[in-house]
């Protein structure tokens, strides 16, 4: 019977590691991704050799300052601008998703607006100064309202309250102009224009006017 | 708190936009910091991030409620910076870039003129060292560390999270250490 046998299969088994193996394997170690098994032969192997113990000390060192990295902080309001910035980015894209085919007929019903408003600006009272009066303030309030409207329109979708102060902006002019427009009998025309000027701004923009704020 | 973000993110795929802000808030430092740990500038950094949970809101009908979400916000974070500095380099090749060889990551030899170790403490220059050396290392390299020692991922996360194999993980932060480590051999005791 060899009574040495097993004492020095233990022997063995605590020197199966040698120093080029403990030299791969001490990040790992470190980083608590060794099989218990391979991580006990690791430590039995530096309590027996010094220059695999100092290398251990080093990473260990390299480990504590990479873990001691100062963190940097999101900026003061930085979860707010990303909110913001998403109606921005989506709502226009889903108002020119949504528009699709309807829009087609909605350039339709614009032109078409157009067509029966013209005779009636033909036939104002105060003839072609009138005429190009009434087709400026058009121009002007054309784009302005639509933007106005496509604001108010976001909102409801969106109903973020961050935008509120647009949305109350937007609702005054817009009622204005409505008032404005009833009170020269164009109500039909305008509705018309506004609804072409936003199907225009959604196809060709692609921003929301909140993007303005 | 894997459970709670699927909460937060299914309530966000039905336009719940106040949801979205609970992930916001949850992850807005760690994206932050990641951002600003690969690209130094704070200005960009900022427009990183935000691009980053922009995107993810976008994306967030291809989220695989298998992986954490967090994992899928950093792949997504990680991807842009690293196409950032890419397109930066692009445009200017940085003479402070490390070369990589089949030895791993090697550090030009520079002198640093604003660099004057009597001035400050041993502890804040080793410190300052170790940020300089991180900041120097290739994209690839320092997001896996940063991922590692700054968020705390295992090895596995970071796999799933940057979308390449273990073994890649292994290598990288194995060889990104070492780079490491001869980087800081200046200021060995």
């Amino acid at each position: 019977m060899n009574l040495r046998g097993p004492a020095l299969q233990r022997s063995r088994r605590a020197d199966s590691m040698d120093c080029r193996g403990h030299t791969d394997l001490v990040q790992l170690f470190l980083d608590d991704e060794l099989e218990p098994k391979t991580a006990d032969e690791l430590r039995e192997h530096g309590r027996r050799c010094y220059l695999c113990r100092e290398h251990l000390d080093e990473t260990r060192l390299l480990f504590d300052l990479l873990d001691r990295l100062p963190r940097d902080q999101a900026p003061a309001g930085f979860a707010s601008s990303v909110l913001c910035a998403l109606p921005q980015r989506f709502g226009a894209r889903r108002m020119r998703r949504g528009v699709g085919r309807f829009s087609i007929r909605v350039a339709g019903l614009g032109v078409a607006a157009g067509v029966v408003l013209l005779p009636r600006l033909v036939a104002h009272d105060d003839g072609a100064a009138g005429l190009l009066d009434t087709l400026g303030r058009v121009a002007t309030w054309w784009y302005s309202w639509a933007q106005d409207v496509a604001a108010t329109l976001e909102w409801l979708r969106s109903a973020n309250p961050i935008e509120a102060w647009s949305v109350l902006r937007s609702i005054a002019p817009a009622a204005g102009l409505i008032l404005e427009a009833s009170a020269s009998g164009l109500t039909l025309g305008w509705l018309a224009a506004t609804i072409a000027a936003l199907w225009l701004g959604a196809q060709v923009g692609g921003r929301s006017p909140l993007s303005r704020t | 708190m894997k459970k709670e973000d699927l909460l937060l993110v299914e309530r966000c795929k039905g336009g719940d936009q106040i949801a979205y802000g609970q992930l916001v808030r949850k992850y807005q430092n760690s994206v932050y910091n990641l951002c600003r740990k690969m690209v130094r500038n704070p200005e960009e950094a900022r427009d990183l991030a935000q691009e980053a949970f922009v995107k993810t809101f976008a994306a967030l009908d291809r989220y695989d409620p298998v992986y954490a979400f967090s994992s899928w916000l950093f792949k997504i974070t990680s991807n842009l910076c690293i196409d950032h500095i890419r397109k930066q380099r692009m445009r200017l090749l940085s003479i402070d870039d490390p070369l990589e060889g089949e030895e791993g990551v090697v550090f030009r030899e520079l002198s640093d003129p604003q660099r004057q170790p009597d001035q400050v403490s041993e502890d804040s220059e080793l410190r300052e060292a170790i940020r300089a050396a991180v900041d120097r290392l290739p994209e690839h390299y320092r997001v896996i560390l940063i991922l590692r020692h700054q968020e705390q991922l295992s090895y596995e996360e970071i796999a799933t999270s940057l979308g390449i194999p273990l073994g890649t993980v292994k290598a990288r932060i194995h060889r990104a250490r070492e780079g490491l480590k001869g980087a800081l051999a200046a200021y060995a005791p």
